[in-house]
């Protein structure tokens, strides 16, 4: 691959690119009668549905499951997976999603016999072992954001965040401060921060950002009034930018009588550099598939451990871990808790994996992985910021956002992202945060080297000529893959939900 | 140092690129009063064996579940997975992909997803399914929360006292926020009795089928008896039951949804599974989490993409839907592969092996004295609640202290009142020899 020069494909309309075959989904390849692996036979003397079952309970018509050879099954999702990228084969620098290198080693431990394969409804004496793990990473993540309990509970980052502002709710109600129902939310938050707040019961009131990016005080100063709840912020923010009033911010609303919510998503930024309890956060979650680089899996899993200050601890969820002398138990009710937001403890796979993560690094790798992903990020903006006007061209933190706003010949974000997939590199984030104008959201992480980051910038400045050159091309890229771009608009107004 | 590949020299050449002195010059946005200056206590990072050795010494703290008979069920279930399955997910342009908002580079996932939604609608006999949600739990509480939002006048939620103990709880704790009225309907004989549907305002009855303690509900009924109160029918199934039973679409359900974990992934104590939520067309616009769909690129060729977005959180903010984002793809493209392998047929052979394994189980142990079937007027496909001769809790400690054998759930765990209830699963992952072990050990206890 040559990163001035990226390939055109065959870029003709009506002619696929590199001649690639139609999609066929699995269900298209069936052939009555074929069949994959045999499943278990009963070795018992069979049972007729029809006997055992009710009247009409007995299925009549077999699912329409598809009937295809085990080898054409293998080439089915081999040839499918082919169609990704993935962070082992491209740079992804999605902006907000921390797409870093997964340690093999922890799939390893995850398979280990007595970690992958036990029970959630083994007895507590069964699982001490998983319990004590569990335990120990709630001491990890609480030593890590300076907060003295840990919940990990909640089964992603969103539902860390709905779990959280449970827990706020309760502590309020608690004091008797029912009607504190707005939730003040900055207009550059990540859009599940809304929507949590809706699902918890609560309104959100949003705040403008300076020019600058950051919390305006004075817009602040006009939102806080005796209904508010408290303040869901992000810092570093989606802007990649750290809050420079933090601790300003978090008096005003303490004083106000609210708490202070941290959506953790860019803790990566961050980490053994300042600890979120000490600048006056009262709870926050964890996104363990971002920061402790969990395989991101096409969507999940991940996982969204909240921490919380001690006033906040008795409301944390149940089921929780408890170590009593030199055992571990699961609490399964307690008194002031919010209760259960999910099935079962929590996703384990998840949680062993983060904690294999840590222990791997240690303090000094931890340490490393917030100085590297703030090096690369700044590496990047100080590269690409006479080509791509940085939104707010200070020193950023693990991530920024550039502007496609203005590029030649009314190129947008979009043909800008569409085209890097040509030069075989992941887009970053675009139209995110909302604030920018044709976003261009990136986040490199600490685990790339220097020469991707190169590669990237000359493919970047590429495709900047390229807008002047050859602005036909960007409008119809990417050229080089089995699909261009699909109508999503059709997608809506004829929906095929199913084949 | 792990996973950081930036030299020294790399380091310096970054630094005068940006101008800047020193990563710590970099870090001073950070202000002064923010920083820490301590030191984490994790201490050390640890090599790669040093890791796996430290790994192993939890592990050896667990009773594993490997290699010893288990009949331990109670919503989470261990079935035949095929070879195929974890090679091919643990292939990385699937595993560390992540949500697929640039289709042209994410045709995989994406058709995988359409592929998912295809197999659950054949599986439940529904319209619409989305992606995934978190787990069987909250995925009957996202039906409920589709339900309120259908029914806006409504503000009571019926709800099966055999739905899963978790997912009771996680409902409660998310109707608690929402000032919904959540009213429990208690078992009779161990099943829902349709004639305590009733009430005013209802936007939804929830109940699972086989339920908690194994029994099969009269689904048709219980929908029948919702929609007669205007209200929807939120019914969750095992994915794996669907192989022998009529599915919940053709009985009349609004919503069919549970915990999809016996498709192809394992218990992981408790995750990550997934959850399935299947529903009818014109709910589509209520759905929660992603959905994908067909249509054409420019030049016309098919291609799939994430659709009906505007329900989802990065638009439309707190007026959403739902606040998920990140969900559990890997786990549906398990299943997903799962079903491909195991097809039509095989499919249908899988569940009369559980069926059949489970009921000549039942009858082995029921023949033993002293023991008998909970509830001996309702049916049941791979789980039974039996009634033993002594408390569950002694049945279950001599059972693997003498025989190595993990046993049946103890009811007794969470009802007082129910020591002596035996939830027992049998799946195909035990073959006879391994139920006729456990007879055997039952008879020498008795």
């Amino acid at each position: 691959m040559t990163t001035t020069d990226a390939p055109r494909g065959n870029a003709s309309p009506g002619c696929p690119a590199g001649g690639a075959p139609a999609l066929l989904t699995i269900f298209e390849k069936s052939s009555p009668g074929r069949h994959g692996v045999r499943p278990p036979e009963a070795g018992v003397p069979a049972v007729d549905p029809a006997s055992v079952l009710p009247t009409g309970a007995a299925r009549r018509q077999p699912a329409e499951l598809p009937e295809v050879g085990e080898l054409d099954v293998q080439r089915h999702y081999t040839h499918l997976s082919s169609k990704n990228f993935s962070i082992a084969n491209a740079f992804y620098p999605l902006g907000s999603c921390t797409m870093k290198y997964n340690p093999l080693v922890n799939e390893k431990v995850m398979a280990l016999p007595g970690l992958g394969s036990l029970h959630p409804m083994q007895t507590d004496d069964q699982a001490q072992g998983m319990l004590e793990l569990y335990w120990r990473l709630e001491r990890l993540l609480a030593d890590i954001a300076g907060l003295p309990a840990v919940s990990i509970h909640p089964a992603a980052g969103a539902h860390g965040e709905l779990t959280a502002l449970m827990v706020m709710r309760k502590a309020l109600d608690d004091r008797g401060q029912q009607a504190r129902k707005v939730i003040l939310i900055p207009d550059s938050a990540h859009g599940t921060n809304p929507a949590s707040c809706t699902i918890a019961g609560f309104q959100t009131r949003e705040l403008k950002s300076d020019a600058r990016g950051r919390v305006d005080l004075a817009a602040l100063d006009a939102a806080i009034g005796p209904d508010v709840a408290g303040l869901m912020i992000t810092n570093p923010s989606t802007l990649g930018l750290f809050e420079p009033n933090i601790r300003v911010i978090c008096d005003k609303i303490h004083a106000a009588g609210g708490l202070v919510y941290m959506d953790g998503a860019n803790m990566n930024a961050i980490l053994c550099r300042t600890r979120p309890g000490d600048f006056g956060v009262d709870v926050m979650h964890y996104n363990l598939h971002k920061t402790f680089s969990q395989p991101h899996g096409g969507g999940g899993p991940g996982a969204g451990p909240i921490a919380v200050s001690a006033a906040l601890a008795p409301y944390l969820p149940v089921p929780r871990v408890e170590k009593v002398g030199a055992t571990y138990r699961i609490v399964r009710s307690s008194p002031q808790s919010i209760g259960t937001t999910r099935g079962f403890l929590g996703n384990s796979g998840v949680v062993v994996r983060a904690y294999s993560y840590i222990r791997s690094l240690g303090e000094p790798g931890l340490r490393r992985v917030s100085e590297n992903a703030v090096l690369n990020a700044n590496y990047l903006r100080a590269r690409l910021k006479d080509t791509y006007r940085v939104w707010v061209d200070e020193p950023c933190m693990h991530e920024f956002v550039a502007t496609a706003k203005g590029m030649p010949n009314g190129i947008k974000a979009t043909d800008v992202a569409k085209r890097l997939i040509d030069h075989g590199i992941h887009p970053p984030t675009i139209y995110f945060p909302l604030i920018v104008p044709e976003a261009l959201m990136i986040e490199p992480t600490e685990t790339e080297s220097k020469e991707t980051l190169d590669r990237f910038v000359d493919a970047m400045k590429a495709i900047h000529r390229e807008a002047e050159s050859d602005p036909e091309t960007l409008r119809h890229a990417p050229h080089t893959r089995s699909i261009g771009r699909p109508d999503e608009v059709s997608a809506v107004k004829n929906p095929r939900l199913t084949v | 140092m792990p996973y950081v590949q930036n030299t020294a020299q790399d380091q310096a050449a970054m630094l005068a690129a940006i101008g800047a002195r020193s990563v710590d010059e970099l870090m001073s946005v950070i202000p002064e009063a923010c920083r820490w200056k301590g030191k984490l206590e994790v201490g050390p990072g640890l090599t790669e064996d040093a890791l796996v050795r430290h790994m192993r010494g939890f592990a050896a703290r667990n009773v594993s579940p490997d290699g010893r008979p288990s009949f331990l069920g109670a919503g989470a279930y261990r079935h035949f997975c095929p070879a195929l399955v974890d090679n091919l997910v643990a292939r990385t342009e699937f595993w560390t992909a992540y949500t697929p908002y640039q289709p042209e580079a994410s045709q995989g996932t994406l058709t995988t997803i359409y592929e998912f939604q295809s197999l659950m609608c054949r599986m439940t006999g529904m319209e619409v399914s989305n992606a995934s949600v978190y787990d069987g739990a909250t995925a009957v509480v996202e039906g409920v929360l589709l339900a309120l939002r259908s029914k806006p006048k409504a503000s009571r939620v019926l709800a099966s006292a055999g739905l899963h103990p978790d997912t009771r709880a996680v409902l409660a704790t998310y109707l608690r926020h929402l000032e919904v009225e959540l009213v429990e309907l208690p078992l009779d004989g161990g099943a829902t009795p349709a004639a305590a549907v009733k009430g005013s305002e209802v936007a939804a009855l929830a109940f699972q089928s086989p339920n908690f303690y194994g029994v099969i509900e009269d689904t048709k009924g219980l929908c029948d008896a919702a929609h007669a109160l205007d209200a929807m029918a939120v019914v969750s199934v095992d994915p794996i039951s669907l192989s022998v039973l009529e599915p919940p679409g053709a009985l009349g359900a609004d919503v069919v949804c549970g915990e999809g974990t016996p498709m192809g992934n394992e218990p992981w104590y408790g995750g990550p599974g997934f959850g399935f939520l299947c529903a009818r067309m014109d709910s589509v616009r209520q759905m929660p989490a992603r959905i994908a769909g067909e249509t054409t690129d420019e030049h016309g060729r098919r291609a799939v993409v994430l659709t009906f977005q505007t329900r989802e959180q990065h638009i439309r903010r707190a007026k959403a839907t739902s606040n998920i984002c990140t969900s559990q793809q890997l786990m549906a493209l398990r299943a997903t592969i799962w079903a491909a392998l195991l097809g039509k047929q095989g499919f249908v052979d899988l569940g009369r092996t559980n069926l059949s394994r489970a009921h000549y189980a039942a009858s082995a142990i029921t023949a033993l004295p002293g023991w008998s079937l909970t509830y001996p007027q309702r049916s049941f496909f791979k789980e039974v609640c039996l009634t033993a001769p002594k408390p569950s809790a002694e049945i279950n400690r001599l059972l693997l202290e003498k025989h190595g054998i993990i046993g049946g759930y103890d009811l007794g765990r969470l009802d007082s009142a129910r020591s002596h209830h035996w939830l027992l699963a049998v799946t195909d992952m035990n073959p006879r020899e391994e139920i006729d072990q456990l007879v055997a050990a039952l008879r020498s206890l008795s």
